[in-house]
């Protein structure tokens, strides 16, 4: 039966069933505390012999023998009620293409067969037996957190407690091949006030597992950081963002969110896999001495268009992903009052990125090059660029981890002499993530930043947060 | 993983047979080759040891019934951390809740 093999072959055999994550560069970990040979001496003595269970799988087994000689597809695709089977039971073999989820049935050893229909019927026991239902319905889930600092972490003008967001996320089941993700936020803005925004809307179809496009509003697929962390901070390890991709409305200098289509996918090429991200939207304008991704359109027609291009490295570098990342845009500036003409930019960013996730290492790096031009033709072209490099050890519940990351802005460049956060800086930041729960983290983060044109100062921070998820 | 690799060597010791069943929450990204490549890395080859897909509606409902809670924020999976004991015919024995923590793609 390809199972193991053991000297007191006549002990009945229990099983242990587990769902794991989906990111397997990204493994979880685990802490149990509980004494699991306790709990094993215990189910010794419920388990006994199956002969019962083997005259059923030896039914079984001619069935599905009698099935794959008709070319008939596995029972499970054509049950409803009944649990994960033919799809999951091919994966278990080493090597199987991942065609086998469609159904297709691979040629496989008589001893696997057996196997792998002791495993789907198993599976379908076990599902059986538990028996749990759950509501159809739609789902909410969401992230908040609060903190406390002697400044605060998004804008540090303020200090003291604050509340940062309060994110609403669905996704709403559609069908097979229809897509959809809405992020709604409520979160504290610059002046101190809870305002409301809807940060993501995407609507989209997913044509194979290689490729989904999306419309609406996303976030821009550049580098690594902008869509490997979103909104929620209980997902992220370190307390914020970097500086120079915060979000539009947090101080960023980056268009972190498009208005636009959006396609996006993945190919395994070999042991490796390859990622893209191909993108065109409305682009971008300054308003208020901040990005606004113009979520009604623009009035002129132009567009955003970019591209990344990621490789998942496996074998000895398993958990490795490098990539590159290009965007272009036009930009208005609409804060100077008439009669001075609003200054437009050109913005071309050429990116690179490296992240190796492991079930210990958690260490990103990321680095942006921008060329932009001022189309109206005062200041000429601008050179500029900004970079981060963060590291974090997972320790059990405790992630320590220290972030670098600088920026140095042309001030001629009026692109970032616009925006408000559009100064250079570097900062260097030391933090500690701890796991209270499966739900909730808690991080203390201190930092020092210095502003090194436009204004020259420098501050220190030492902030404290408390995230969940629901 | 860690806690069921404890779970494999306390049942060698005791010299009872067990199968371990891992099913992943994302067909999408967890296909054959992927699986393959996390036993490959984390030496987790032995035969007893089934990591399973399934199409992403068999996934949800396997879930659902086995009364595992997930959901997807993105790449991020959210989820919870228990074990279910099954007899050999399938029965259900014990739901076993993380003491600890457990955590996904962060």
């Amino acid at each position: 039966m390809g199972t193991t093999k053991h000297p007191r072959a006549n002990r009945g055999r229990s099983w242990v069933g587990a769902l794991l994550v989906a990111a397997l560069g990204h493994s979880p970990v685990t802490h149990a505390a509980t004494n699991d040979s306790d709990r094993i001496a215990v189910l010794e003595q419920k388990l006994d012999q199956s002969l019962q269970l083997i005259r059923q799988l030896s039914a079984r087994v001619q069935d599905l023998e009698a099935q794959a000689a008709h070319g008939a597809p596995p029972e499970a695709d054509k049950r409803s009620g009944t649990a994960a089977a033919a799809p999951p039971a091919a994966a278990a073999q080493p090597g199987t293409p991942a065609a086998a989820q469609t159904g297709a049935a691979a040629p496989t050893p008589p001893d696997t067969a057996q196997r792998l229909a002791k495993v789907e019927q198993t599976v379908n026991q076990m599902a059986a037996s538990a028996g749990q239902h759950a509501d159809e319905g739609l789902a909410t889930h969401g992230f908040a957190d609060v903190g406390i600092g002697n400044r605060n972490a998004e804008f540090p003008q303020y200090q003291g407690a604050d509340i940062a967001e309060l994110d609403f996320f669905l996704t709403p089941r559609l069908g097979s091949r229809t897509r959809a993700l809405f992020e709604l936020n409520f979160e504290v803005g610059s002046d101190g006030n809870v305002g409301v925004d809807l940060e993501r809307a995407q609507i989209g179809y997913q044509f194979a597992d290689s490729a989904t496009v999306w419309l609406g509003r996303f976030h821009t697929p550049y580098g690594y950081y902008n869509t490997a962390f979103h909104h929620g901070q209980q997902i992220a390890t370190s307390l914020r963002r970097p500086r120079f991709i915060e979000f539009e409305d947090h101080g960023g200098i980056m268009p972190a969110h498009t208005v636009g289509a959006w396609l996006t996918g993945s190919e395994r090429v070999g042991e490796q896999k390859v990622t893209y991200d191909v993108y065109i939207g409305n682009s971008q304008r300054i308003t208020g001495g901040k990005l606004d991704m113009n979520n009604a359109g623009n009035t002129h027609g132009s567009t955003i268009v970019g591209g990344n291009l990621g490789l998942l490295l496996s074998g000895a570098l398993d958990g490795l992903k490098v990539g590159v990342d290009v965007f272009q845009t036009r930009i208005e500036d609409e804060d100077p009052l008439p009669p001075l003409p609003a200054y437009v930019t050109q913005v071309r960013s050429y990116g690179a990125y490296a992240a190796y996730d492991t079930d210990s290492w958690e260490d990103i790096a990321e680095f942006h090059v921008f060329n932009n031009r001022d189309l109206t033709g005062h200041t000429g072209t601008h050179h500029s660029d900004a970079g981060f490099l963060q590291m974090g050890y997972r320790a059990g519940r405790y992630t320590p981890y220290a972030r670098y990351e600088r920026g140095a802005f042309q001030q001629s460049d009026d692109y970032f002499a616009a925006q408000a956060t559009g100064s250079s800086y570097y900062r260097t930041a030391l933090g500690l993530r701890f796991d209270v729960d499966l739900v909730s983290a808690l991080k203390l983060e201190l930092a020092q930043t210095h502003l090194t044109d436009r204004v020259i100062s420098s501050y220190d921070e030492a902030l404290l947060q408390y995230a969940i998820r629901f | 993983m860690r806690r069921l690799q404890r779970m494999q060597r306390d049942f060698d010791r005791r010299g009872t047979s067990a199968e371990f069943l891992v099913i992943g929450y994302d067909p999408d990204r967890d296909d054959a080759a992927a699986w393959h490549q996390y036993r490959e890395t984390r030496h987790l080859t032995r035969s007893n040891w089934h990591f399973l897909i399934g199409t992403r509606a068999a996934v949800e409902q396997t879930a659902r019934q086995l009364g595992f809670e997930f959901w997807k924020y993105d790449e991020h999976v959210m989820h919870d951390t228990r074990v279910l004991y099954f007899d050999e015919h399938g029965t259900l024995l014990e739901t076993s809740e993380a003491a600890g923590y457990e955590t996904t793609l962060r």
